[in-house]
């Protein structure tokens, strides 16, 4: 099987199966898909229908079990654990429901840290800073800590520290879940915005219509399969 | 910018923080002071051994304090006032006490006992043997018909200071002698097998008694003990058919074994300090460590290995240790130089029968190893907490609350 190099996911008869005491619990069954580069995804489905297990796969933070998923032209179940950090390290940026910032630096100091982990250079570095807190418009924030920030302002960092990575693709499992609607709703306009002017590939999940309605393709799931 | 994140990471908990930071501290000043203590000791004990019998070393003929002779005088050194000139010459060397030991009858007209004499120089073994413990009138030294007693040699005479008693012996040429001395004082070392036999009389008698100008060995006092290598050296060089022996040697049974044996303990209380320090140190980092799971998924899920979690851990263990040990070096120092500046006292140590004060010898060595295993502690507590959460599946560790 080749991969079309225009697909940044390619995904066939994708199985995944979690340990539970004795048993094991079906979480994704025979899951096809494709992602092409530049695509805004939304995962949708009620709760257990598999949308966290798949955005785990896709960001190599669980690893395949059964069926193949090529990201680009590389089959994931083949890479070696130091290829896996390179991808992670470059080619993927995250936003979680619960910001998963780094309490003890600032808001640009969050920002620049992965930055560092990829080697670039300080000047470079310093201006995508710049560039990513402007993009979520958090400049004048920029010297506050995590907990001096609002839950709308923590997940603005988070998303400005997955784009400043310059990624392949933002995975985003339930980023709005914590917030109001109004500033879930701010925070999927920058989405929105990165995915239109930057050509981000974006992929979130949300049980939220108010989510759903950003994003031009919708993944419907339900008990591990794809509708 | 990892270092800066771990260094970050030790103020987002002060409490915690601070407890590692006290138990390093406490283990690392406890082994100072244990080590301090342990050399105060040993140093002590030394001195004791030195002062009291043996000197710092003697000298002998060859071979001569492991045979058993029908007729040791033969085997004894001649010219002696020679080798003194030449002994006396070797830096370092304070005292020499020519010795020489023979079988005799003691009587006070009455009674008989037998008991073993030691001819020696009174004045200088007055000057430099402080540590033997005369219970009653006072050592031998300047007086020349004077005679020291042990303990029981003493109760079975019934005498007391000033009472005369007459020394029975053979000359090395096989006939009777005799010599009528006056008690200058009584000794007790705690030692029955040596207390119940032995007495001392001033050289000049002895060797009257004896009817020889020779002397059977040689003993030195010496400015430090590490002065004894001089003495060997000028020995083995010059004088072939002499031997020279430390102390530690000469009183293997008591003084070496004691050391040893006291080294072996020592170092299993350290052992023991050291695994209390580790244990707590893992104990308190391993929650913290557990605490932050989550985070440590994320750094995960953006590209660090496992060995980049494990050095970013580590460093905040490194800290943490330099921390706390350097602290308690500080504090242990501050405590033995106020509270334990007399030292600590002590019940008498084998083969003495006084207390004495132990001062705690705090060396920079010392600080240096205690830090070195402190701060080791720290980062092997840190290291092995580390390694279980940098092992954790991504999504487990993400999942964690
Ligand atoms: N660590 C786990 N151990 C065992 N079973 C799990 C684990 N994580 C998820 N599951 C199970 O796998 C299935 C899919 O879970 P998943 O978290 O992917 O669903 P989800 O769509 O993200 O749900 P939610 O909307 O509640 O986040 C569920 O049945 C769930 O119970
Ligand atoms: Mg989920």
């Amino acid at each position: 099987m080749k991969p079309n190099p225009n697909h940044l996911y390619t995904i066939k008869d994708l199985r995944f199966s979690y340990p539970l005491e004795e048993q094991r619990v079906q979480a994704l069954r025979d899951v096809t898909l494709t992602i092409e580069k530049g695509e805004f995804a939304c995962l949708s489905g009620p709760s257990g229908s598999g949308k966290t297990t798949l955005l785990n796969i896709l960001g190599l933070i669980e690893s395949v079990q059964e069926g193949v998923v090529f990201f680009q032209d590389r089959e994931l179940k083949a890479l070696s654990e130091r290829e896996k950090n390179r991808i992670r390290r470059y080619k993927i940026g995250f936003v979680f429901q619960s910001f998963q910032l780094f309490p003890v630096l600032r808001a640009d100091e969050n920002v620049e840290y992965f930055l560092t982990r990829q080697g670039i250079p300080r000047k470079e570095r310093l201006k995508r800073v710049d560039e990513a807190l402007d993009a979520v418009g958090l400049r004048e924030h920029r010297a506050k800590r995590p907990l001096e920030m609002s839950g709308g302002q923590r997940q603005r960092v988070a998303l400005a520290r997955a784009i400043a990575k310059r990624p392949e693709v933002i995975i985003a499992d339930e980023p709005t879940a914590s917030l109001d609607q109004n500033t879930g709703r701010g925070i999927m306009e920058i989405f929105k915005r990165m995915n239109d002017e930057k050509r981000v590939t974006v992929i979130v999940s949300s049980h939220d219509p108010m989510v759903h309605a950003f994003a031009p393709r919708r993944l419907e799931m339900k008990d591990g399969f794809l509708c | 910018m990892l270092i800066r994140l771990a260094f970050r990471n030790l103020f987002r908990n002060p409490r915690r923080t601070a407890t590692v930071v006290l138990t390093v501290a406490m283990g690392t000043g406890s082994l100072f002071i244990f080590d301090g203590f342990n050399a105060g000791i040993m140093n002590q004990y030394r001195e004791n051994t030195v002062h009291s019998r043996y000197g710092h070393g003697q000298v002998n003929t060859n071979g001569y304090r492991e045979k058993v002779f029908e007729k040791p005088w033969e085997h004894w050194m001649t010219n002696y006032p020679a080798l003194q000139e030449r002994l006396t010459r070797v830096p370092g060397v304070l005292y020499l006490f020519p010795r020489v030991e023979f079988f005799s009858l003691l009587t006070n007209g009455k009674i008989t006992v037998s008991g073993r004499g030691q001819g020696v120089d009174g004045r200088a073994e007055a000057k430099f043997f402080t540590t033997l413990n005369v219970v009653d009138g006072m050592t031998l030294s300047d007086q020349e018909d004077g005679i020291l007693l042990g303990l029981g040699l003493a109760r079975a005479l019934d005498t007391r200071i000033g009472d005369r008693v007459t020394v029975l012996a053979n000359t090395i040429h096989g006939t009777m002698n005799a010599a009528d001395l006056t008690v200058t004082g009584i000794f007790h070392t705690g030692s029955k097998d040596f207390d119940d036999v032995v007495f001392r009389i001033p050289l000049k008698q002895a060797q009257t008694v004896l009817d020889t100008e020779r002397v059977e060995s040689v003993a030195f006092g010496l400015n430090a003990v590490e002065d004894w290598t001089r003495v060997a050296d000028v020995v083995r060089a010059e004088y072939p058919d002499l031997e020279a022996t430390p102390f530690a040697v000469l009183d293997k049974v008591y003084y070496q074994n004691s050391v040893d044996w006291l080294g072996q303990q020592f170092a299993v209380i350290q052992l023991i300090i050291l695994a209390i320090v580790l244990l707590g140190i893992f104990n308190t980092v391993s929650t913290s460590v557990l605490e932050r799971k989550q985070e440590i998924g994320n750094l995960r899920a953006n590209g660090e290995s496992k060995g980049q979690i494990v050095l970013l851990l580590g460093w905040e263990g490194f800290a943490l240790g330099v921390l706390g040990a350097v602290l308690g070096i500080v504090i242990a120092w501050m405590i033995t130089a106020v509270f334990l500046r007399n030292g600590i006292l002590m019940p008498p140590a084998p083969g003495l029968t006084r207390q004495f004060h132990v001062r705690i010898e705090l060396q920079a060595a010392m600080a240096l190893g205690s830090f070195i295993m402190g701060a080791a502690a720290a980062m092997v507590g840190t290291l092995l907490a580390s390694f279980r959460v940098a092992r954790m599946p991504i999504g487990e560790a993400l999942r964690s609350i």
